[in-house]
């Protein structure tokens, strides 16, 4: 049984330690958010934060992320008001939707970082995320509407899940 | 069989709209969020039962109206336009309306989200929904007031007396409205277009919300109680089989439950599951980790040598044998013949998969009685009539949830991974989730057909094409049923090969048959992306010849205003219009840099009007796309907004297809197998997109597909214009670095 810290929330989680993180929240921890798109960190789908950086969950083995803050789509603003959320749905972004949780998760985590990014600094960091939708044009919008306003910082909170979890490999 | 006229034969209203088997769908909430996943879509809301006014729309004692979306979306909102117009003849306001999406059910007519139809088939019968139902509830006030029914004046949810100012909102008046008589659909008034509301207005689509935190429920994400996951170890040769397998250590992978054998077709594919193992575990990584440890002998049947890259080069030299004439006009030969000018080019397209960024997914329960099932389907009617034949069991005995969509492009609608979920479920006797794979996803498919497509024109001495002699070699998609589907449906050579918008006096078009060596899918647009990319190149090519700029050339060979006569109801004008219009955005001709240019194409499709200008530069390090333009003229539109985005879209899809989309096979088996080698545009690749929405009031038209069809040609065309080569076979990056 090992303990992961998931949107400020410890989930006692007993898997494989190779399982990658993506389907420990999702199978496992029924965190669905995060999508899979390809399982070789390809298309950006299942980004989530590892301490504040994004990483493709895909090709995460879980244990690595012990100890780890790993923030994911739920978790990047409680009430779905973090400022690139409210941009995404003024500028209209999603078609589909389904690779919506990885973009937001990769802008959120280059405006940690890079307040004020370029266009240059956008594309860099967005490169990575595909949208087969075509939403390109107005993420890159979106991300610019709010490049400055301030960097948000997902909120930590600090409680328990006593859950057992479910569907593990054993 | 939407229809008001088949709905009152139900005789909804002479029941009180209570309590009734009719009121299975009819529940009013949008999402329960204590409930466990997945959404239950029958629960009735503990407000009270609402009223049904029809199949389309509920009205709750609590004042919610609840329409139903019965179209599958997929990103181009027609959860959000068709309820749009219901909600518009309603006269309902929007923020205490909520969608609710329809299980798969006859009753709602075709529910097949395919070939760019909503808009153009239910925009009218939303508009009588809608109607109707607002009637019914002025008739109810009418009747509790004893006043007359033009007193009786509906707006803003509410239904007011105009003597009194007495007033009812709609939740007060459901209950009696349910007991009026079914309207006469001619007897409607509908609004004229100045008093319209929400149509024609960019609303914002009912699933951003959601889609922004994280809580929607796509196909993949499926969780039933004591659920188990399903990964596919599938036969890669098309009609092949397993000779003989080992599944020991795949058992042994901590996780895996069991392995199952799944017999699929032999001959014609159809819609079922394919041939394979499929290694059951508790969850998904598991059943894919088991999958690595099985050991199989595949039954490579009749297709294990195919090379599609010898099969198409092949069919570039071939003799013309077993030709069908399916259009032939005046005298080809002899245009040939005695023409100034002849010139022959012959284009090639290749095999290409959907990517959908979810790959197919499907979850069913089966307890003996009933089969459930829970996906992303385009057609969930079409999956009903799949397991019923699959399991033995009867239509009425499946129920088919629809989860939004994440990507569908046409692989959607083939409900094959739909069967392997019931087939599982009953197997196993436990709720199963089939998830496929990346590269279940790109070596699995139902690919869009290659082709094959050979021209020749005859010029007379004023450069206009007197003749056109064309030939199309292409895998239809009647191969999936029929054992000897060699040549192509006459609706597939009419996607813009038979019907092209020239006035040209002596025509050919001919079919020759092509081998299936694979599942042939539509893939949006389907054949007119292949077809417009041949054609459009071919006119510039002659453009060039005749040293003429490509746009005048091109409109002066569509000619005078008219109908083309080939059955397809090409209004010329606006396609001309279209041309027109983003020559003037783009500023055609444009001046432009060292290395660049700028290419033009046109393509009618689905009922639509669209051209694309592109600007590339083509130099020593490769082919960037800097710049595209593309107009649309597809009459109303329910939702500019969506309209917009389908159009932004459609140009970053047709991109990633022209410069990137192919898929090969070699000794029977496809080439690529994830994004690595099957790329997609990324966001540093993606030029800047302009785009222009014609204004119009003429009758809806497909806005889903039409957009990508002169994306391709537009491309290859600059690509001459900047200097570089002219390139007849896609996709682009074989031939050129892609910047």
């Amino acid at each position: 049984m090992a303990s992961l810290k998931i949107n400020g929330v410890e989930h006692q989680v007993d898997a494989d330690p190779n399982m990658p993180l993506l389907w420990v929240l999702r199978d496992i921890l029924q965190m669905t958010g995060t999508k899979f798109g390809c399982g070789k960190g390809l298309c950006g789908a299942c980004t989530v934060h590892f301490n504040g950086t994004p990483m493709r969950s895909c090709s995460l083995p879980f244990a690595v992320a012990i100890g780890a803050e790993i923030t994911t789509i739920e978790g990047l603003s409680a009430t779905g008001e973090h400022p690139l959320q409210k941009a995404w749905i003024e500028h209209k972004v999603p078609q589909c939707g389904y690779c919506q949780s990885g973009q937001l998760m990769s802008a959120a985590g280059l405006l940690l970082t890079n307040p004020k990014p370029s266009d240059t600094d956008i594309q860099q960091a967005m490169m990575g995320n595909i949208c087969r939708c075509g939403t390109y044009p107005r993420i890159e919008a979106a991300i610019k509407s709010v490049a400055g306003v301030g960097i948000y910082q997902p909120k930590a909170q600090p409680t328990t899940d006593t859950t057992p979890s479910q569907g593990g490999a054993k | 069989m939407a229809q008001l006229s088949k709905l009152s034969r139900r005789q909804f209203m002479q029941m009180t709209g209570l309590g009734t088997a009719g009121l299975a769908l009819s529940a009013c909430v949008k999402h329960d969020e204590s409930a466990t996943k997945p959404v239950p879509l029958t629960q009735t809301s503990a407000t009270g039962k609402p009223a049904e006014l029809n199949v389309f729309v509920h009205i709750g004692s609590n004042n919610r109206v609840t329409i139903m979306a019965h179209r599958s979306e997929m990103g181009q909102g027609i959860r959000t336009s068709l309820p749009q117009v219901v909600a518009d003849e309603l006269d309902a306001d929007w923020d205490k309306v909520d969608i609710l999406q329809a299980q798969g059910d006859k009753k709602y007519g075709d529910q097949n989200t395919d070939g760019s139809q909503s808009a153009r088939q239910f925009y009218k019968v939303m508009r009588n929904m809608g109607g109707a139902a607002k009637l019914m509830l002025r008739q109810a006030a009418a009747a509790q007031w004893q006043v007359p029914l033009e007193s009786c004046i509906a707006k803003d949810h509410r239904v007011t007396h105009a003597g009194t100012g007495k007033s009812l909102s709609y939740g007060e008046l459901a209950e009696g409205a349910a007991k009026q008589p079914l309207p006469d659909v001619k007897t409607l008034q509908l609004k004229n277009p100045d008093e319209f509301k929400y149509i024609g207005k960019p609303v914002t689509m009912v699933d951003f919300t959601d889609i922004v935190r994280g809580s929607t429920h796509y196909g993949i994400d499926t969780i039933l109680p004591d659920m188990v996951h399903a990964s596919i170890e599938r036969c890669p040769y098309y009609c092949g089989g397993i000779e003989s397998f080992d599944d020991t250590k795949a058992r042994a992978v901590p996780g895996v439950l069991q392995v199952i054998k799944i017999d699929g077709a032999k001959e014609i594919p159809g819609f079922t599951p394919l041939t394979g193992l499929a290694v059951i575990a508790t969850n998904t990584w598991a059943a894919l980790e088991g999958r690595k440890a099985l050991v199989v002998k595949w039954d490579k049947g009749a297709h294990g040598a195919h090379d599609s890259r010898a099969t198409i080069a092949a069919l570039v030299k071939a003799p013309i044998v077993d030709a069908k004439d399916i259009r032939v006009r005046g005298d080809i030969e002899q245009a040939l013949k005695t023409a100034a000018k002849t010139h022959e080019a012959v284009y090639t397209t290749p095999y290409m998969e959907h990517a959908t960024m979810e790959p197919p997914a499907a979850t069913a329960r089966f307890t003996g009685e009933a089969c459930e099932i829970w996906a992303c389907t385009q057609n969930p009617q079409g999956a009903i009539e799949s397991v019923s034949q699959l399991l033995g069991i009867k239509p009425e005995q499946i129920t088919v949830n629809v989860t939004l969509l994440g990507g569908a492009f046409g692989r959607k609608s083939k409900p094959d991974f739909i069967g392997e979920a019931a087939y599982l479920a009953k197997a196993t006797g436990k709720p199963v989730r089939v998830t496929w794979s990346r590269e279940d996803t790109i070596r699995m498919g139902y690919y869009h057909a290659f082709s094959v497509q050979h021209f020749k024109a005859a010029l007379n001495k004023q450069q206009q094409i007197i003749g056109l002699d064309s030939r199309i070699v292409s895998p239809s998609i009647r191969s999936l049923n029929e054992p000897d589907g060699r040549y192509m449906q006459n609706w597939e050579i009419g996607q813009g090969f038979n019907t092209v918008p020239y006035d040209i006096p002596n025509v050919r078009v001919r079919n020759t048959p092509a081998p299936t060596d694979t599942r042939i899918g539509w893939l949006r647009s389907v054949y007119h992306q292949n077809h417009a990319f041949a054609l459009n190149s071919f006119i510039d090519e002659l453009a060039r010849l005749n040293k003429k700029d490509s746009l005048e050339f091109q409109l002066a060979a569509i000619g005078a205003d008219r109908p083309t006569g080939d059955g397809n109801n090409c209004d010329v004008a606006r396609l001309k219009n279209v041309l027109r219009t983003v020559a003037q955005t783009s500023g055609w001709p444009a001046k432009v840099g060292a290395s660049e240019g700028w290419g033009i194409a046109t393509h009618f499709s689905f009922d639509s009007y669209v051209a694309v200008a592109s600007k590339v530069r083509v130099d020593k390090t490769g082919l960037r796309i800097l710049e595209v333009h593309l107009a649309l003229d597809c009459g109303q539109m329910i939702n500019p907004d969506r309209v917009h985005s389908q159009m932004e879209g459609s140009v970053i899809f047709a991109l990633s297809s022209v410069l990137f989309g192919e898929i090969t096979f070699k000794d029977g088996v496809v080439e690529q197998s994830s994004f690595d080698n099957y790329l997609l545009l990324r966001m540093n690749q993606s030029p800047k997109i302009v785009i222009t929405l014609i204004p119009s009031d003429k009758k809806h038209t497909g806005v889903g597909e039409p957009g990508v069809c002169p994306v391709p040609a537009s491309v290859a065309n600059a690509i001459v214009a900047a200097g570089g080569p002219r390139i007849r076979e896609l996709p682009l990056k074989n031939h050129l670095n892609i910047l």
